[in-house]
């Protein structure tokens, strides 16, 4: 099967937090999500490289702005996701779908959707 | 804004924007930032402090980094070539501060290469035996000679640990005939073990085999081809001290970085004297081969229990012997012991040390010179930097522009003083006392280091300079208000300070060496060495003792001959002499066997008793039955008694076994090097041991004299070769280690003087055309040409004072403590530091004068004319 889009696991998180913040994201803010509400130990340098890497990729498109007090003046890189970013992501998310319709019922008995 | 938020480790910060790309930096240090404020509210400032750190070292990853881009790449080959060419332009544009730059260069890098060879060779001493790890000398601590007993005691008691033994025993002037001719030859006695022990291989015979046969004799290939012509000399005879011996086996000649040398190896049992073990008379060297894994410290310590308790002494006791075991590779260089008694060759860590402290002063001082120059040539090259940086040069390609041109100016003098070298070597060599083999210069490894050495000091000297030059802004070049920053001129004056403090200091160490030099060559020795001839007999001269002494006697030029075993200034050999009531306690006591006229030909003095003129009885080592041989004693030797000369006379002694009163004490002289103390010596009577004759002889006509002198020994000793030398000059040869380290040091403090002289024109140089306006002005306002001159030399006139202030202290401090090692030293007085004040202040006027004058007496229209 021909790979239109490759996400890495990680990189698919953390593309789906820059979906979730759209326009608003950075890579603080990012880590920050990850960590406290997904309860995954991170590196803060890790998310950055998967974001440079996604930008490399296109799936995501920044611009520098927002600067505060509170980071010394320096300006924000705000994160926005592009559209071959939301491709990718909904292909990833139809792999995932196809790929549980497959799974035998009695695996998850009670299911899980 | 009012409240202050804690700021992040500003190191942490700085090393994050040193490295990350310029893009990414504000982002991430934000980011980092407001993650700090984050932690510092929920844990608390210190363990932010910490995460900072943590993620700053996080971040240092590849995309991060600092990157050339890829279009510079390309051009950086063109580039170079563009440097190199601009480089070697801007020299030939400058010929004298080039030609300045590069002969100090290269004379600092020729001393440097000679001291690393000498160094390397004396570290390469002995390094040629194969079982190095495992053969040990055995010592006392304070002499390197032992008994005869010792090799075969340990050897018995400690089968497990030593797997063999060796004693060598090193006899002068063995009287040899071959083919009707004769020579006097040193010769090597030894056990039959002596080849398997050390690597000295054999071109023929057998290393097990042959030693074992009585009156076999080994000889080196250098000495086969000088007798016979030929090396296949198995089996072939010759007469030695009438024996005749036979040739086992023919050697490779001893390497030139072996610390024993010999050209002959004969049993030791050929000696009958040698047959009968004693502990007293210590005149052997003992060699011991280990077992893989035996620790030497712990053998030596099992020894000396095992000797104690031999001798009923209890352990631990101050009469207790004392043994070491000193690997054999540490012998010549004696980093830990310093022993009297060394047969061969041997040198001296410290002095490896010295010089090797010295190559690197020079080669600083050279580096030194190169910054300095640099640098103040930079007002020439700042234009250039300017127009490169507008046009869109990167500061990090003008740094490698000028390290290219560092390195051009470093190899260009390194392969020149790589030339240089290899043609000083012969120089060299005899400076420092040694011979190298032609093939060193060769070596992959020199070549490979001195490469290294290259780019070392290319990355050492031209660093600054390509920082300095580099950081010109090109708006303030070009506009022409460019001038040279405060920092850059002190550094410079820093750096001839240093210059001038290590030269100085080579200076104050070669006044030192030398005044202990004259010091040691006048000092008062106890006995006369002024025309005294000295030659080595043989056994028909010996027979012929009074005819030859009538003889002589006769002649007008004559004054005294005497016959003896030893000369006052080579004494090596020793007997015990026993200081207590018991046979356990005794000293070494060097002796000498002289016959009645010694005292008169050497002119000692005798302070109590009588002398051998009056009384002589032989002294017999094999038959000592019922014998009181004479003793004279020094003054040193009764001292081991507390007896005062008139209190010793009289006293009976146990010297080697015999027991007799003492004859007579002689006044205390020098028969040692005068770093170290005069010790207990013994002047006996025994003709058959008699091997030189020492003649003293007036003043004048001596040529006339000597060939009578060589008539007579011709005459009654037809055999005998007439090799004679003065007193005087063997003394002298006493000192050859203190008279080449003079003139080494003298050496290499002219290079370090002259190196750093270079530099100081170069600046004075520089300064002259700096402040070349200055100075016009002043003329036409009136100042004399004496004015100008101070106002230029005033500024290095204080920086030479600097210099001397620091290495004054520094000098005085170092070479007291290395006068200290001599036992008679000179004192060092306030000459030496009033003469080194003179001459630097000289020689900086001397290097500065000529530039001055010129800069004063240029007609200030000239510098004037154009603005």
């Amino acid at each position: 099967m021909e790979r239109r889009y490759y996400l890495g696991e990680f990189e698919e998180t953390v593309l789906l937090v820059v979906a979730v913040q759209d326009g608003e994201g950075y890579g603080l803010s990012i880590t920050k999500v990850i960590e406290e509400e997904l309860g995954r130990s991170v590196n803060m340098s890790s998310v950055h490289t998967a974001l440079y890497r996604l930008e490399e990729k296109g799936y995501v498109k920044s611009d520098l702005g927002g600067a505060s007090d509170r980071r010394g003046g320096r300006r924000k890189r705000i994160f926005g996701i592009t559209n071959a970013g939301k491709s990718a992501l909904l292909e990833a998310k139809e792999h995932r779908q196809y790929l549980w319709s497959k799974i035998p019922g009695y695996l998850f008995k009670g299911g899980e959707s | 804004m009012s409240r202050k938020n804690p700021k992040p480790p500003r190191l942490a910060l700085r090393l994050f924007l040193w490295y990350c790309s310029d893009p990414l930096r504000e982002e991430i240090a934000g980011d980092m930032e407001e993650r700090f404020l984050d932690h510092c509210e929920l844990h608390g400032r210190a363990v932010a402090r910490r995460k900072y750190w943590l993620n700053v070292f996080k971040f240092f990853r590849w995309h991060t980094l600092k990157r050339r881009s890829k279009s510079n790449t390309q051009t950086n080959i063109s580039m170079l070539k563009n440097y190199f060419k601009v480089a070697f332009r801007s020299a030939l544009k400058q010929k004298a501060y080039s030609f300045i730059n590069l002969t100090g260069l290269a004379v600092g890098l020729t001393s440097f290469i000679l001291i690393l060879l000498y160094v390397q060779h004396q570290l390469s001493f002995d390094q040629f035996h194969e079982k190095k790890d495992r053969v040990f000398r055995v010592h006392d601590g304070k002499d390197a000679i032992t008994a005869n007993v010792v090799a075969p005691f340990v050897e018995g008691k400690f089968e497990e640990e030593v797997v063999r033994s060796t004693r060598l025993l090193y006899m002068g002037s063995q009287f040899f005939t071959i083919n009707e001719e004769t020579y006097a030859e040193r010769v090597l006695f030894s056990d039959s073990t002596f080849f398997d022990m050390f690597s000295f291989p054999l071109i023929a015979g057998q290393p097990d085999q042959v030693l074992t046969q009585p009156h076999s004799m080994v000889i080196s290939q250098k000495m086969a081809l000088q007798w016979f012509g030929r090396t296949n000399i198995v089996g072939e005879s010759f007469d030695m001290e009438g024996d005749k011996y036979q040739v086992t086996g023919v050697m490779a000649d001893v390497p030139k970085n072996s610390s024993m040398e010999f050209d002959f190896v004969a049993p030791l049992n050929d000696v009958s004297w040698t047959r009968l073990l004693k502990w007293g008379n210590r005149t052997y060297f003992t060699y011991l081969e280990l077992a893989d894994g035996v620790d030497p410290e712990a053998l030596a310590t099992k020894i000396v229990e095992e000797v104690d308790g031999t001798f009923g002494v209890p352990p631990g006791s101050q009469e207790g012997a004392s043994v070491y075991l000193q690997p054999i590779d540490e012998i010549y260089l004696q980093p830990d012991w310093k022993l009297a008694y060394e047969p061969g060759k041997t040198g001296d860590i410290t002095y490896v040390y010295i010089f090797s402290a010295v190559a690197v002063l020079i080669l600083l001082i050279a580096c030194v010179n190169y910054v300095n120059l640099s640098t103040s040539r930079s007002l020439e090259r700042a234009r250039e930097v300017g127009i490169r940086k507008v046009v869109g040069a990167y500061r990090r390609q003008l740094i490698i522009q000028f390290l290219a041109e560092s390195f051009l100016f470093v190899f260009g003098s390194l392969i020149a003083s790589y030339w240089l070298s290899m043609m000083l070597l012969p120089y060299f060599e005899q400076l420092a006392g040694i011979e190298l083999p032609k093939t060193v210069f060769y070596e992959p490894s020199l070549l490979l280091g001195l490469v290294g050495l290259g780019l070392f000091i290319t990355l050492l000297a031209g660093f600054y300079p390509a920082m300095v030059l580099s950081f010109f802004k090109p708006v303030s070049v070009l506009k022409g208000s460019f001038k040279h920053s405060g920092t850059g001129s002190r550094l410079r004056k820093g750096l001839v300070i240093f210059q001038f403090a290590i030269s100085s200091f080579l200076l104050i160490a070669t006044l030192v060496v030398n005044k202990q030099l004259n010091f040691i060559q006048n000092k008062k020795l106890g006995y006369n060495r002024e025309h005294v001839l000295a030659f080595v007999i043989d056994g028909d001269l010996r027979d012929n003792r009074d005819a030859f002494k009538n003889k002589l006697a006769a002649m007008p030029g004559v004054i005294s001959t005497t016959f003896s075993s030893h000369l006052p200034v080579s004494i090596g050999s020793a007997h015990s002499i026993q200081t207590g009531p018991t046979d356990e306690e005794w000293e070494l006591i060097y002796f000498m066997y002289a016959d009645e006229d010694m005292m008169d030909v050497t002119g000692m003095n005798l302070k109590a008793g009588v002398s051998l003129k009056d009384i002589q009885v032989p002294f017999d080592e094999l038959d000592t039955t019922g014998i009181k041989p004479s003793f004279i004693l020094n003054e040193t030797a009764a001292r081991l008694f507390n007896w005062s000369a008139e209190e010793a006379v009289g006293k009976v002694v146990n010297l080697g076994g015999v027991e007799s009163p003492i004859q007579g004490i002689v006044e205390d002289f020098h028969f040692k090097s005068l770093e170290q103390n005069i010790e207990p010596f013994v002047i006996m009577h025994n003709p058959r041991r008699f091997y030189y004759s020492m003649v003293k002889v007036s003043g004048e006509n001596i040529a006339q004299t000597v060939s009578q002198i060589e008539a007579t020994v011709a005459e009654l000793a037809p055999a005998l070769p007439f090799n004679y030398s003065f007193l005087d000059e063997r003394f002298d040869r006493l000192y050859q280690f203190e008279s080449r380290l003079s003139d080494v040091f003298l050496t290499f403090a002219t290079i370090a003087i002259v190196i750093a002289c270079l530099g100081m024109f170069g600046l004075i140089s520089f300064m002259a055309v700096n402040r070349s306006k200055e100075f016009g002005i002043r003329k036409v306002l009136g100042a004399r040409v004496s004015t100008i001159v101070f106002l230029l030399s005033r500024d290095f006139m204080k920086l030479i004072l600097i210099a001397l202030l620091v290495s004054l202290p520094l000098g005085y401090y170092l070479m007291s403590g290395w006068l200290q090692d001599y036992a008679y030293a000179a004192t060092l007085g306030l000459d030496v530091g009033v003469l080194a004040i003179l001459f630097a202040f000289t020689v900086t006027l001397l290097t500065i004068g000529y530039q001055a004058l010129k800069t004063a007496y240029v007609n200030p229209a000239k510098v004037l004319r154009n603005e």
